[in-house]
């Protein structure tokens, strides 16, 4: 027997356990209804031995999971786009964004390692430089100057414009500052992603190793085609576009870190991660914990 | 339990602890209403057994699964129930955005198909 899921990610990927109000402290339902039904045995019984089993297959299967949920988790219609961007976000965060996704294409540009299609030497980086220069001297030269590089279409320039008079505004030390700042920043993401792929790498197969650098080259280079677009798409996408990445990044690394039980509080780089049973375990005692019940919006039900 | 306190939201954890608790106690059903269900609607009592080794493995499968995902929002309008094999399967994960943002309360009625 088959299921069909009509899925559509509203309250998915933790967007309820990290909203301000009533957020959601346990992991499923497993209230006292619940419970009550499976007779006897209870959590004890076949209910724990299903979710092992379950939990194996689904950490066996991890690479294959987390690639088919970047479709979801790159998707512009996901709600935490509204739930990140506040409206009371100041004009000085976006000038960040953008000076950070300067130097994110930069950088990509120069560790640009083979194997992707999208020429980030041609596109990126002829599309950046204008923009740049624009925040030193402003008119129709670099306008000129842009056009007879042979870049993109003239439907960019105005949008540039709106960039490099924002940009002005700003003190050349400040913006030298905020740039170093979001290298640095982007490096030490960098790092961090490289270190968790060779570590869950490390404890598997050859054919899982494989795989995994597959799925790797994919996120990489759709977070690269994603940034060239959001080039094109002006001051607004770009800003968009960069907070989306972030966000989305630190989704795929939690959905990871569950799927190879590392993803508990107290969990350290030291430890080793927790194996099946003990994950289970402590999900069940998270959600049957009155602490945590009594906590919820009332019309969850947590009575029930 | 909001008649056993005024504003729940104002207590501390441990007040809502204790409100829970003797909500628990209180309530009619006793969280009876799913093992009846299943008892009630069976035939005989193999056919029982089935439904609820079924039931039992479905709640374990969907459990999971629904961590992984990081799933919100499980009251029970969103838990659906076969009548016939006892499966039990989690529905709507996207009407759940405009519920968080205006706070309607939700249908407390199970979906029962």
């Amino acid at each position: 027997m088959t299921h069909l899921f009509s899925f559509i990610p509203g309250d998915c990927f933790e967007v309820a356990m990290s909203r301000d109000k009533y957020p959601e402290r346990v992991p499923f339902r497993l209230t006292r209804m619940l419970v009550k039904a499976m007779e006897v045995s209870g959590i004890e019984g076949s209910y724990r031995s299903t979710c092992e089993r379950t939990m194996t297959v689904l950490r066996g299967s991890r690479d294959s999971l987390v690639a088919m949920l970047e479709a979801f988790v790159y998707d512009p219609l996901i709600s935490w786009r509204l739930v990140d961007l506040s409206p009371g976000k100041s004009e000085e965060e976006l000038s960040n964004n953008i000076t950070g996704l300067d130097a994110t294409s930069s950088g990509l540009a120069h560790s640009n390692d083979g194997g992707v299609p999208i020429d980030l030497n041609k596109s990126g980086v002829g599309m950046i430089n204008p923009i740049t220069e624009g925040i030193d001297e402003e008119g129709e030269d670099d306008r000129n100057a842009f056009l007879a590089d042979g870049g993109i279409g003239s439907a960019v320039l105005p949008q540039r414009r709106i960039f490099s008079r924002k940009e002005a505004g700003m003190s050349a030390a400040r913006a030298r500052s905020l740039q170093m700042y979001t290298n640095i920043q982007n490096m030490a993401s960098a790092l961090d992603t490289d270190n968790r792929i060779a570590s869950i790498a490390a404890e598997k197969s050859d054919q899982s190793i494989a795989e995994g650098s597959i799925a790797r080259s994919r996120v990489e280079r759709s977070m690269r085609h994603r940034q060239v677009l959001s080039l094109l798409g002006g001051e607004d996408g770009a800003a968009h576009e960069v907070a989306l990445n972030e966000k989305a990044l630190k989704v795929i690394r939690r959905v990871q870190d569950k799927l190879t039980g590392t993803d508990f509080p107290d969990f350290d780089e030291t430890s080793e991660p927790v194996d099946v049973p003990e994950q289970v375990q402590r999900l069940i005692v998270q959600a049957t914990s009155s602490e945590n019940l009594c906590q919820l919006f009332i019309g969850w039900c947590a009575f029930w | 339990m909001l008649k056993i306190t005024g504003d729940f939201d104002l207590c501390t954890v441990m007040q809502k602890v204790e409100i829970f608790t003797e909500a628990l106690k209180r309530t009619t059903g006793k969280g009876n209403d799913i093992y009846e269900i299943l008892w009630s609607k069976s035939t005989n009592s193999e056919e029982w057994l089935e439904r609820r080794n079924k039931y039992t493995r479905s709640l374990a499968v969907m459990s999971m699964v629904g961590y992984i995902l990081g799933l919100g929002d499980r009251h029970p309008s969103n838990l659906m129930l076969d009548k016939i094999s006892g499966k039990l399967l989690h529905i709507d994960f996207g009407r759940s955005l405009c519920y968080v943002s205006t706070r309607t309360i939700a249908r407390m009625t199970f979906e029962i198909t």
